[in-house]
């Protein structure tokens, strides 16, 4: 097992190359997304804990059997977020789930950001703002949902979510502004005020 | 959220089902498959519009008043339809594969539909001028099953004996102003062609292909009043259809006549004056010359 310093000043980028040297190196990038992409599957998707670590699970085979694809044009973050979102994508197909988005499981930084994102005051508690916000999610279009959660929960910039969903930057812009007001239709149409 | 073991539980997996990165190689030549099916599509665009060029230009424009209505008219009836939906197909399918590279989804969709609609009418003028669209419309008309029938408008305008309008070939020049001639489907016509408008320049030779606006007389004979090549080249139908335009007007009879034969079904048959005196003709090694001909250039 390698040695968790040898890791820590380490980028993800060169953590990719040495993995394909020795295995042990995955470990560490294994450690640094499981937390960050477990709440991202749990964010877009309707799956169960259960699910999700097994979508993870996954995740990381795939990421391991496709390292040699991965190249410095894209940052490693979203890459590993675009196997994510594709295996997501896969696993909705083969359960023949629509992705709803049950817990959005953020913390109160991210929630006060969205809400402040979005144009809206928000001054109510953190349980009412995460519930309200778990109740517009799930109301809206999963392609909105998707965008507004990787710009606001995982705070990806326009060109890493371009990268991740695979999209030109433009069209990116749009479906944000068409996201958020999808999530303000939404607060209207469930009487929800954030 | 649970505490995971979850790197030792995927580096087990990984040892004992023997998972190993995919050569790179794989995707290399992956890569390379998306670029060379997007370059194919764009190559195959690029044939079919040089046949849709070629169809275009040798598109009888300098007649297209005998022929239709109206320019509109003209057009929709004689467009290429079979060849323009190749064409967007290979376009459509050069755009999946372009935006499938690995940075094409960069770029809009329609930054990739110009570059590849531009690329592909850019090849088409290439090919054409080589003569491609040529070849290819002659290959598909001879062993493509069904291609006739698909592109039959354009070559149905040229068999309607009855509406005036046939093409074919020369077969034996009589003497000046009659030849013997047979259509595309075989039949055939004693042509009198005394008095026929023709673009400048051009000389009427045995075993020309030719088409001819004229009146049915009968069964059998057939009076000419425009003669024209079957093709012409780029940019010598805009001279042809000034030429024919001013010998029309300098013959108002033959351009009544032709009014007439397209809007008066009863008008059709018989010589417009079978008392008329005939120009005369030069004949010289099996040609014919109209002494209407403003340009003489030898062909």
């Amino acid at each position: 097992m390698i040695n968790k310093q040898a890791c820590e000043t380490k980028t993800d980028e060169e953590l990719a190359m040495l993995v394909l040297e020795n295995q042990s190196f995955f470990a560490c990038l294994i450690e640094r997304y499981q937390q960050k992409l477990l709440a991202y599957i749990l964010r877009i998707s309707n799956f169960s804990l259960e699910e999700a670590e097994d979508v993870l699970q996954e995740v990381f085979i795939k990421v391991y059997k496709n390292l040699n694809e991965f190249d410095a044009d894209l940052k490693f973050s979203s890459w590993i977020y675009r196997i994510t979102h594709n295996q997501v994508i896969s696993t909705h197909r083969k359960l023949q789930a629509r992705p709803q988005g049950d817990s959005i499981d953020a913390d109160e930084e991210m929630l006060r950001k969205l809400a402040s994102g979005l144009d809206t005051a928000s001054e109510i508690s953190i349980k009412i703002l995460r519930e309200n916000i778990d109740k517009v999610m799930s109301g809206i279009d999963a392609k909105y949902r998707e965008v507004l959660v990787l710009r606001f929960f995982e705070e990806k910039d326009y060109k890493e979510i371009s990268d991740i969903i695979r999209r030109p930057m433009g069209t990116v812009a749009t479906l944000l502004n068409r996201a958020k007001d999808a999530f303000r239709r939404e607060m209207d149409k469930q009487n929800i005020s954030l | 959220m649970t505490e995971l073991n979850l790197s030792e539980k995927i580096l087990d997996k990984i040892k004992k089902n023997h998972i190993e990165p995919k050569a790179k190689w794989r995707f290399t030549a992956k890569n390379a498959a998306i670029w060379i099916v997007a370059m194919a599509a764009l190559l195959f665009g690029g044939l079919a519009s040089s046949v849709v060029v070629f169809m275009l230009v040798n598109n009888d424009w300098d007649v297209y008043e005998h022929i239709s209505g109206s320019l509109p008219e003209f057009v929709f009836i004689t467009m290429p339809y079979y060849w323009l939906v190749f064409l967007l197909i290979f376009i459509l399918t050069a755009n999946y594969y372009l935006k499938n590279t690995k940075k094409g989804y960069r770029y809009k969709l329609w930054q990739v539909a110009t570059l590849i609609i531009f690329s592909s009418l850019s090849l088409g003028v290439l090919f054409y001028n080589v003569g491609m669209g040529k070849a290819i419309e002659e290959v598909f008309s001879r062993k493509v099953p069904f291609y006739s029938e698909l592109s039959g408008q354009r070559k149905e305008i040229w068999e309607k004996a009855d509406e005036g309008r046939i093409a074919g070939e020369v077969m034996i020049l009589i003497n000046e102003g009659e030849f013997r001639f047979r259509e595309m489907n075989s039949r055939e016509w004693l042509v009198i062609s005394g008095g026929a408008i023709m673009p400048p320049g051009f000389l009427i030779r045995e075993g020309d292909i030719i088409k001819i606006i004229g009146k049915k007389i009968d069964e059998d004979n057939f009076e000419a009043f425009i003669i024209k090549p079957m093709g012409v080249p780029f940019g010598g139908m805009i001279e042809s259809g000034r030429g024919i335009r001013r010998g029309l007007n300098e013959h108002p009879e033959i351009r009544e006549r032709l009014r007439d034969i397209r809007f008066r079904p009863e008008m059709r048959g018989g010589m417009i004056n079978p008392n008329q005196p005939r120009p005369s003709f030069e004949r010289n090694s099996g040609e014919l010359r109209n002494t209407i001909i403003e340009d003489s250039v030898v062909r």
